[in-house]
């Protein structure tokens, strides 16, 4: 009496599956996003109505992009018992494919929220008669996928990633105002950084982190050979490589 | 009169083997070289005190813990090297209630599980919903102890799974839903070829579903057997002993009161040798009752270390 | 409810739903060319596995007592007449069995316990 066993889902199952409940479970935190929106429009419009919009979009500082992109992980992954045999492990799906099926249907809500908030800058923009293209760039897609990559690899790969969070958080901290202590150079750079070459290279190199965090990235894609599409994409794929290995402690063949 | 699961071990069917399960929680032992023989088709009792290693032999065989030594095969796929497949076989019942979605609906986790499981059965998952009473519009967070476990009842059995294994099954059910769950749960091995293994400490409740009887004892298999072999291996004898009278050291002491000159053994072994050898060393054989299978395994977990 | 099974007899379950069975008959519960229950009703009812079910009706039927119509169901043979002798007999003979097992349990004989039986009986009857 051999029980005819039964087969794995197919992945395509899967996929739609996690992306179907990361969506509902995000709910709420797409709701607080489009109120916060709705509210800063008000004044944006009262300002248009008045002619005097431009001022909202000469800044074009993505950082806080970056910054919620690096958090969202942490929000999908609420309440999920990530080094506990917990409901979501017991799925009959090989470990790390199913943790990153999961990290992607995440990406996949992020993608679309940006696209639904540039929709909404662009547009914003148009109206008040500054020129969109220049507040906004498609970069930013591969910049917050980045910091996605990044902020998924620490919610999967480390038990206490909020500790981790915050003490990285902290060292940056430190080294920030141990860097004003220091000063800038004329052209804005960090003298502190600026001091070895290889913390020149760490920061401002074609691959350091102000290129990770760099705003102005329509000029990188027209300057692609220098900066911008290819220290973004070694990012990505930086990203890519430890998100891997976070996924990879959730593997069928490692201790829990 | 040998059992049909006897020959299924004989031939090697067996829906569970380990080979020397061995795990350790810090200082903690949990498993210390387990072989469980699981043959197709049973309803395998794990019994065993709290922390005895029977949760964490369930995790094992679903490749969610691994064992510091030792390895184990589901259906011959080894659990190790073909987690999902052998996830996908089974229907778990864990031991805690809790559910990390608390803000998903009972509903909507069906359908999730639903995606997850290929063979899922919808018409039988909508008639087990009606007769567990889990009512689909529920969000998880609010479910009672009880609601929680009839849901994960409904999860564990739809996809008709051909092993299922139940960690403390019948905890936080009230009486008239435990006795409902189990009917329930015997209907579905009358339809569905399931191997069971239920782990628990509540022994007496599963009895007339088990035919295979495993005790766990600080992590150690104490006896591994069917129930018809408990049941003959393992009785009370009420002996009469003349003054002075010693034992033979041979036999196999489960437990041991006396009452005046009558002593009353836990023995194991074959009932006609035991009585046979009581009989020689000189003590009258006043009675042999068989054992309730809890008081059996319990005569196992409390057995007098061999000196 | 056609079978009772009691806990504490010590007897393997198949052959205790044998015996309700058996007894269903004799006593006229069950009629030549009823149906019993399910293999999936019983097990259910009683919350034993199934395997024992199908072990005790496989027995019966090895016993000529029931048997199977293909797709329909387990019916009482029509050979089988209420009361019968010889099953009245074995019915006589378990139960026999069983107080004598706890007679000796209790430390009593055979013959203390039947003169018993014999005095209860017969106060009874003068009840009656």
């Amino acid at each position: 009496m051999q029980p005819s066993l039964h087969g794995t889902p197919r992945g395509r199952e899967v996929v739609l599956e996690q992306v179907r409940i990361t969506g509902l479970a995000l709910r709420r935190e797409a709701l607080v996003v489009a109120v916060v929106l709705a509210i800063v429009s008000v004044p944006i419009f009262v300002d248009i109505a008045n002619g005097t919009a431009g001022t909202w979009f000469d800044s074009s500082d993505w950082v806080p992009l970056g910054v919620i992109s690096l958090l969202f992980p942490f929000a999908m992954w609420r309440g999920e018992k990530r080094f506990a045999p917990s409901f979501f492990w017991t799925l009959p799906v090989d470990r790390r494919k199913l943790a990153l099926t999961r990290v992607f249907a995440g990406w996949v809500w992020l993608m679309v929220a940006l696209a639904i908030f540039f929709c909404w800058h662009r547009g914003l923009a148009l109206l008040s008669g500054v020129a969109g293209a220049e507040t906004t760039s498609l970069m930013a897609f591969p910049g917050t996928t980045t910091f996605y990559l990044f902020g998924s690899a620490f919610v999967l790969g480390l038990r206490h990633p909020l500790r981790w969070f915050l003490g990285t958080f902290g060292v940056f901290f430190l080294l920030a105002s141990l860097n004003e202590a220091v000063g800038r150079t004329p052209e804005g750079h960090s003298r502190l950084f600026m001091s070895s070459s290889f913390l020149r290279w760490i920061a401002y190199g074609p691959y350091g982190i102000d290129t990770l965090l760099d705003s102005k990235a329509l000029q990188s894609v027209l300057n692609a050979a220098t900066r911008g599409v290819i220290p973004t994409f070694f990012w990505l794929a930086a990203g890519l490589a430890v998100l891997w290995a976070a996924a990879s402690r959730h593997g069928e063949r490692r201790r829990h | 009169m040998s059992s049909l699961p006897e020959h299924a071990v004989e031939r090697g069917e067996l829906a569970v083997v380990t080979h020397a399960l061995s795990m350790r929680y810090g200082r903690e032992t949990a498993l210390e070289g387990v072989d469980l023989r699981v043959p197709e088709g049973a309803v395998y009792v794990l019994i065993g005190t709290n922390g005895a290693g029977k949760s964490t032999a369930m995790k094992v065989l679903l490749n969610l813990v691994r064992p510091d030594s030792g390895r184990a095969e589901v259906f011959g796929l080894d659990t190790a090297s073909r987690g999902a497949e052998v996830r996908a076989q089974i229907g778990y019942i864990p031991e805690s209630h809790a559910h990390d979605y608390a803000w998903m609906t009972c509903g909507r986790l069906m359908q999730h599980a639903a995606a997850h499981y290929p063979s899922w059965d919808h018409a039988y998952a909508a008639q087990l919903v009606e007769v567990f009473g889990v009512r689909a519009d529920r969000k998880l967070g609010t479910l009672s102890k009880g609601e929680a476990r009839r849901l994960q009842f409904v999860l564990a059995l739809a996809h008709r799974p051909p092993l299922l294994l139940l960690d403390e099954p019948t905890d936080g059910l009230d009486p008239v839903m435990r006795n409902g769950t189990l009917a329930q749960l015997a209907g579905h091995l009358a339809d569905t070829p399931t191997t069971v293994i239920i782990a628990t400490h509540h022994v007496h409740e599963v009895e007339s579903l088990a035919d295979h009887v495993g005790v766990l004892r600080e992590g150690r298999l104490a006896a591994q057997m069917t129930r018809d072999d408990l049941r003959r291996m393992v009785a009370r004898y009420r002996v009469e002993v003349p003054e002075g009278w010693q034992p033979p050291s041979e036999l196999r002491v489960l437990r041991r009161s006396r009452t005046g000159r009558e002593m009353q053994w836990t023995l194991a072994g074959e009932r006609d040798d035991v009585t046979a050898r009581l009989a020689a060393a000189g003590a009258t054989v006043r009675d042999v009752t068989a054992l309730s299978l809890e008081e059996a395994a319990l005569a196992f977990l409390s057995e007098e270390e061999a000196a | 409810m056609l079978v009772n099974l009691d806990p504490n007899d010590g007897r393997p379950l198949y052959l205790q739903i044998m015996d309700e069975v058996r007894r269903a008959i004799v006593v006229g519960t069950l009629r030549a060319e009823d149906p019993l229950p399910s293999v999936r009703e019983l097990a259910g009812e009683l919350v034993v596995n199934p395997r024992t079910v199908s072990q005790a009706y496989q027995e019966l039927e090895r016993e000529g007592v029931i048997y199977v119509r293909r797709g329909q169901g387990t019916f009482v043979s029509a050979a089988v007449k209420r009361g019968g002798g010889e099953r009245r007999r074995s019915l006589a003979r378990a139960v026999a069995k069983r107080a004598l097992l706890e007679a000796r349990r209790n430390g009593l004989d055979a013959g203390e316990l039947v003169s018993m039986i014999q005095k209860l009986a017969a106060d009874e009857g003068d009840k009656a």
